[in-house]
């Protein structure tokens, strides 16, 4: 019988490999804060983005109805 | 579940913040394009009809810049951590996962052609595509490691901005939009063969085959001198352009008789003083003519 003991960590679970070995990563505070700041960043950068496109949309309608392109 | 205590240091990327994702699209080389992009846009024909458009194009263009370098260090990781110059990047610090450069480059070149499209026009954003293009696939990975010619080839990526500009402007791009492309073409061989002249070490630890690493630095020199006396000899032409008038003449024979004689210092001294003033002037040639253009059509006084 297979001693409890010795069951390599890595495979707790039984997971072959692609498979959940169970292993767990704690986040430390530092890890947990630039995570944050990424999260901000990338929402940030969508809504800069949306915002661009918008702006785009709205700026080509004036001119194509100064213009006479669309009526 | 079973939990580890983990004795291993923590991957850098799990701690990387947003300026390390920042710093993949290479803010300065983003401004220089938006520098030249507005010089293009500014010295078409007439003035520009709408600057709330011409300044979201210039958004699209930098980020179509930066979605290049993004892409450029991803596939550079391997060589710029042998690089004194580079191994700071982000990929090589293991800020930055190579496949997050890769994707970050990938989406952000999608989004500013596409925003280019709609801010500029077709045309525009057509050029903007060749450009990101060009700059990855035919400089980044066919020409930088092959040929000390890279350079000189791949230079045309970073001369297209101002025809990029032109045409967000005009939707056309004729032949003096061209020619603001030649100043910019003709100016980087001397510009980075200055540079490779100071970091031979450095291109000759990555493999990369600059020209003072495969010819000497004798013929680097000579070359340099060469291109400069192209480029100087070139550059006042422009004036016969409607786009350009009699100061940018008058700072182009100017600007170009000491971007000459810093050549020759070059050839003469053969030092490592006289490439870095040679580096560091051609810079200032650059931002100096295309703030000239500018200036010039704002004071009416252009070709």
């Amino acid at each position: 019988m297979a001693d409890d003991n010795n069951i390599d960590p890595r495979t707790a679970m039984g997971g072959a490999e692609g498979l959940p070995t169970g292993e767990m990563h704690h986040q430390s505070d530092e890890e947990l804060k630039a995570q944050r700041k990424r999260n901000v960043a990338i929402a940030l950068a969508v809504l800069a983005f949306a915002l661009l496109v918008y702006a785009t949309t709205f700026l080509r309608l004036a001119e194509n109805l100064k213009t006479g392109t669309v009526e | 579940m079973t939990e580890f205590a983990t004795a291993q240091e923590t991957p850098a990327h799990l701690t990387a913040e947003p300026k390390d994702y920042a710093a993949l699209l290479k803010p300065r080389v983003m401004s220089l394009s938006i520098f030249t992009a507005l010089a293009g846009m500014v010295a078409a024909p007439g003035p520009v009809a709408n600057w709330g458009l011409a300044i979201l194009s210039m958004i699209a263009i930098a980020l179509g810049a930066g979605a290049s370098a993004a892409l450029n260090m991803w596939w550079d990781s391997d060589i710029d951590s042998r690089m004194s110059r580079t191994a700071k990047r982000p990929i090589p610090q293991g800020k930055v996962p190579p496949a997050e450069a890769f994707a970050l480059g990938i989406v952000l070149s999608a989004l500013s052609v596409w925003l280019l499209a709609l801010s500029g026009g077709y045309l525009a954003a057509l050029f903007l595509a060749v450009t990101i293009g060009f700059y990855v696939v035919v400089y980044s990975m066919f020409l930088k490691r092959r040929t000390p010619q890279n350079i000189v080839i791949g230079g045309a990526a970073g001369a297209l901005p101002p025809v990029v500009g032109y045409a967000a402007i005009t939707g056309t791009a004729p032949l003096e939009a061209w020619a603001l492309f030649t100043v910019i073409f003709l100016w980087t061989p001397p510009h980075f063969w200055a540079l490779s002249l100071l970091k031979k070490a450095d291109y000759e630890a990555a493999g990369i085959p600059m020209l003072p690493n495969v010819a000497g630095d004798d013929a680097a020199r000579d070359q340099i001198f060469i291109y400069s006396i192209i480029l100087v000899v070139a550059t006042p032409f422009l004036a016969l352009f409607p786009l350009a008038g009699w100061p940018f003449a008058i700072a182009s024979i100017v600007l170009g008789a000491e971007f000459l004689r810093k050549a020759w210092l070059l050839k003469k001294n053969a030092d490592n003083q006289s490439a870095g003033k040679m580096f560091a002037f051609s810079i200032f040639y650059l931002f100096a003519l295309f703030l000239v253009l500018p200036i010039e059509h704002w004071a009416g006084l252009h070709g």
